[in-house]
């Protein structure tokens, strides 16, 4: 831990030194926020303005606020997220456009990343994650922080106090000037997660407390901006996570008292700088992380350590204020040390992304880009992608897009390395995936309709080989074909009473179309953990001080064996929130309750992990705020 | 508000009373009315996933060829558990070890109702009767023998191993335990359960069986392709291997070793399956089944002298039995439960 902080200290002080650099031009801004902005014809799921939201933490906030099927074990237990069919390790996750997943697991567990160190999401299906990076063969998702330099001062307090142990405190502070912002964020989350369960596993399913589920998180952001003129923006950002959590074991198991700790340190520095007609921007970045999962019983220490150092220069160039050329280099190097290996393994990755986008006042636009990657000195599989969209109507109400992109996941360092039977000699998994929308939007109603087609190709599998020891595989095939549907539309009754609802349901048939494994029964049945239907529908009612939330998500059966002989069934828990805001000038203070599984049902979403019935939280929030409206 | 949003409304509120009755995993073609018992069923132990709590019990009736999953949930009312590993019959009843449930389902052989349950142990492997009150039980992770008291079905003491214990075979009142991942085998006096004795083998003893000359035969894998797989004959009276044959790839992994119910032939996996007799004097220089691209999991040899090799497949998927004869040809193949493993035969 405390290597972790040095290393802090070093890194922010080489990023500091950047500032020196600026200089002065007096050029008329170009309003660019984002990097690599996604094209008109790319498919995004935005969600902005996560911390006001009343989700607990990232895999809540999707699972609720868009139809994504997150793989979830519990409280205190490992959660994953599946787009479109593919596998967990086919999403990839961004930190203000660094790749955070695990190198040496290839997924990331979303529980290890709290919304008070985000403040904006986007989730890039299909091919629209290729503008990040490669590996998101279902997805990516793109996790933000950004300040606002109209503020001065803003600072709040939270309190949340809940069943089963959940006591909730954070303190943020932004507070800053035209020139200068800084944002800090504290937290500690407590929980003991004792609910009650039916115990299937025992004969006359006895209810039981559940055992060994406490969770410890602290956490801190701290992120410093600077904008000294209109063209240049320096920032350091950071968030440090110390976490420790019991594993629950599965109904019927006696707890061992396994826990895994984890103490992740992310600090990035960024410089951005604007011209008439260009863009740089340049990111340095440093992510380090120490995992360690104990179960005493079975005598595991497991130890897993890494260390990332990244790197990325963009450069975007404006011809006309419609055509513009982005180019994008990345460097990086993974430092892996496992329990699991016989040695510290590293992977260097460069890559170079350049994407043409033209958007004609016809009402058409389209874009080309690639994206070649370099891992380890070898060229990774050359990805390609074409996107086009249609304004039908002059009014630009109705549109039609289409994209489509290769894709690849390079294997993890654990598929590599592991030790006796990691495969060096693994393939990378082989997307591609092709897409249609019909997108409706007007200032009161946003209906969208994108049906896609994907395969993916030499996907990876961990299976025993001729001696029993299992060993990562290049396997099968699996082809995904699916529909989104969302509706999403605001009603103004009155100044007092105002209404936001918004509803989405996905549809994935997810089959394996072939494999290397003899006399595989799994070909053409749907893949395990992968709802065929999920639907989601949030209402917010916004009536003088008070306001209401109610969250309904259903999730079909998803089975559980590659025959499709058994299955878990669908699920469909609802959330209420009820808030009141008390206002004053420049304070103001929320009173709330929450009420989780609102209709108490009894539900697993992996096998044998109960999740608690109905329960509750209160909340009080205190906010001071000094900013000039 | 509109009509339409009020529809919407309504719609989600009719999702939301929709209860269900179905809570965990389900497995409707499992379920069958009633279930059959015949005087000859098999009885294939899956283990299933680690972790998952998938472990099932498939009923095989080779008369009909036909099959039933999930025969203990549908006898009993509740999952197996997490990660079945052994099958053993013991005075009238069928001790069923499950692993990471730390269990033993103790079943009647009659009608595979559970009669009870043993709790409380680490990381339970194989099950050996002693007496009408007494039995070992080995483990993984535990460094420790359990002692069963068969009376009141609880853990009564235990023999401290320092490692791993796996099969275990009483002759004579001694108790000989295969120690995997050492090259040893224990040998313990049934009435002191003290250790008096450690013969030395390959590393990575797992199996053990008896032949009708009284002698015993281990075999061990060799560990991951670390030394070279052995098979041992040992004569139980004065704890003396009598031969060895050794296994000349130290890549080979062989495992599984049965003894038909003549208890002259035996049989093992070793990439497809392999026999020798007990008056052989060098291993079997090919299978006599051919794995083919299959990766076989476990075997049994039934009283009539079938051979079944189970093949679990790519693990998440229903696995597949094959049922030969004693020549080696194929008779019938059926889909079981999740990674099919042991075999029990009435």
């Amino acid at each position: 831990m405390k290597r972790s902080w040095e290393k802090y200290i070093v890194v922010i002080l080489c990023i500091l030194s950047l500032f020196s650099v600026a200089q002065e031009d007096t050029l008329k801004q170009v309003n660019v926020t984002a990097t690599i902005t996604p094209a008109d014809s790319y498919k995004v799921i935005s969600l902005t303005n996560i911390e006001s939201r009343t989700t607990e933490n990232l895999s809540d906030l999707l699972s609720k606020e868009t139809p994504i099927y997150i793989k979830s074990y519990g409280a205190g237990g490992l959660s994953t997220i599946s787009i479109r069919g593919a596998g967990s390790g086919h999403t990839q996750l961004y930190w203000n456009g660094i790749a955070i997943n695990s190198p040496t697991l290839g997924q990331i567990d979303l529980s290890t990343l709290p919304i008070s160190f985000i403040d904006d999401a986007e989730v890039h299906l299909g091919a629209s994650s290729i503008i990040d990076g490669s590996g998101g063969l279902g997805g990516a998702i793109q996790l933000n922080t950004s300040a606002d330099y109209k503020n001065k001062l803003k600072a709040n307090f939270t309190k949340e106090l809940g069943s089963f142990g959940i006591d909730k405190t954070q303190l943020s502070i932004n507070l800053g000037s035209e020139k200068f912002q800084s944002k800090t964020s504290l937290f500690r989350n407590l929980s003991l997660n004792n609910f009650e369960y039916k115990d299937i596993s025992q004969e006359g399913s006895p209810i039981l407390q559940r055992e060994n589920s406490e969770v410890i998180q602290h956490g801190l952001k701290q992120e410093f901006y600077y904008k000294p003129n209109l063209h240049h923006q320096f920032s350091v950002k950071s968030n440090y996570l110390d976490s420790y959590r019991q594993i629950p074991s599965i109904i019927g198991v006696q707890s061992n008292g396994e826990y895994q700790t984890d103490k992740i340190l992310r600090v990035l520095g960024e410089w951005k700088y604007y011209k008439a007609k260009s863009f740089h921007h340049l990111r340095l970045a440093f992510i380090s992380n120490d995992q360690n999962y104990i179960d005493t019983s079975a005598s595991i220490n497991s130890l897993i350590k890494t260390d990332s150092y990244k790197g990325s220069y963009n450069y975007r160039y404006f011809f006309k204020h419609l055509i513009s050329l982005t180019a994008r280099v990345d460097a990086g190097i993974d430092i892996a040390n496992s329990t699991g290996f016989s040695e510290k393994h590293s992977q260097n990755r460069q890559s170079l992304f350049v994407q043409f986008e033209q958007e004609s006042n016809r009402g058409y636009s389209y874009n080309i880009a690639f994206r070649q990657e370099v891992i380890d000195g070898k060229l990774a599989p050359f990805v390609p992608t074409i996107g086009a969209m249609y304004y039908i109507t002059s009014n630009r109400e109705l549109s039609i897009n289409f994209n489509a992109a290769r894709n690849f996941k390079a294997p993890s360092l654990n598929d590599l390395y592991w030790n006796p039977s990691g495969n060096i000699d693994l393939q990378p998994e082989l997307g591609f995936t092709s897409e249609m929308g019909i997108s409706y939007i007007n200032k009161k109603i946003e209906f969208k309709i994108s049906p896609y087609y994907s395969l993916i190709d030499n996907w990876i599998q961990w299976l025993p080989g001729e001696t029993g020891i299992w060993s990562p595989i290049n396997v099968k095939q699996v082809e995904n074909k699916g529909v989104e549907l969302s509706l999403e539309k605001s009603i103004k009754v009155s100044n007092k009473l105002k209404i936001h609802l918004k509803t989405g349901y996905n549809y994935v048939n997810s089959i394996n179309k072939s494999s290397i494994v003899d006399g595989d029964n799994s070909i053409g049945k749907q893949l395990i953990y992968v709802p065929k239907h999920v639907f989601n529908f949030v209402a917010k009612v916004d009536w003088k001080r008070l306001s209401f939330a109610y969250n309904q998500t259903v999730t079909g059966k998803v089975f559980i064996d590659a025959t499709n002989t058994t299955y878990m069934p669908y699920y469909a828990p609802a959330d209420l929130n009820i808030g009141y805001s008390l206002k004053g000038k420049q304070k103001s203070a929320d009173i709330g309750l929450k009420v989780s599984n609102l209709y108490g049902e009894d539900y697993q979403i992996m096998a044998n992990r109960p999740l608690p019935g109905r329960w509750f939280l209160v909340f009080l929030k205190i906010n001071l705020n000094a900013t000039d409206e | 508000m509109s009509k339409n949003n009020l529809y919407l409304l309504l719609l989600v509120f009719a999702f939301a009373s929709c209860k269900k009755q179905e809570i965990g995993p389900q497995c409707p073609t499992c379920v069958e009315a009633t279930i059959e018992i015949k005087y000859n069923d098999v009885l294939i132990g899956c283990e299933g996933n680690f972790g998952w709590g998938n472990a099932s019990l498939s009923l095989y009736d080779p008369l009909e060829n036909s099959v039933t999953n999930s025969v203990f949930q549908n006898v009993n009312g509740y999952a197996l558990g997490d990660v079945l590993q052994s099958m053993t019959e013991y005075n009238g009843k069928l001790f069923v070890v499950v692993n990471n449930s730390g269990k033993i389902e103790i079943l009647d052989t009659t009608n595979y109702q559970k009669t009870a349950t043993i709790t409380g142990l680490t990381s339970p492997r194989y099950f050996c009767g002693i007496n009408s009150s007494k039995a070992y039980v080995s483990d993984l992770y535990s460094n420790q023998i359990a002692i069963l008291d068969l009376s009141s079905n609880t853990l009564s003491g235990n023999i401290v191993t320092n490692g791993w214990t796996e099969e275990m075979l009483l002759v004579n009142n001694k108790v000989f335990v295969c120690r995997p991942d050492t090259n040893f085998v224990l040998q313990i006096n049934a009435t002191t359960d003290v250790i008096e004795d450690t013969i030395v083998v390959a590393k990575g003893a797992s199996s053990i069986v008896l032949d009708n000359n009284n002698k015993l035969w281990v075999l061990s894998s060799g560990g991951i392709n670390e030394e070279q797989g052995e098979l041992n004959q040992i004569d139980p009276s004065t704890n003396t291997i009598i031969q060895t044959m050794v296994f000349s790839d130290i890549n080979a992994s062989p495992s599984n070793l049965k003894v038909a119910p003549n208890g002259t032939d035996l049989y093992f996996l070793n990439d497809g399956v392999s026999q020798l007799s007990i008056n052989d004097n060098s291993l079997p220089t090919s299978s006599i089944i051919n794995q083919n691209g299959a990766l076989f999991y476990g075997i049994g040899i039934s009283p009539t002298n079938d051979i079944y090799v189970s093949d679990a497949i790519d693990f998440v998927q229903a696995g597949i039995v094959y049922r030969y004869d004693s020549t080696a040809a194929l008779v019938d193949q059926f889909s079981v439960g999740i990674i099919p493993q042991g075999f029990w035969f009435k």
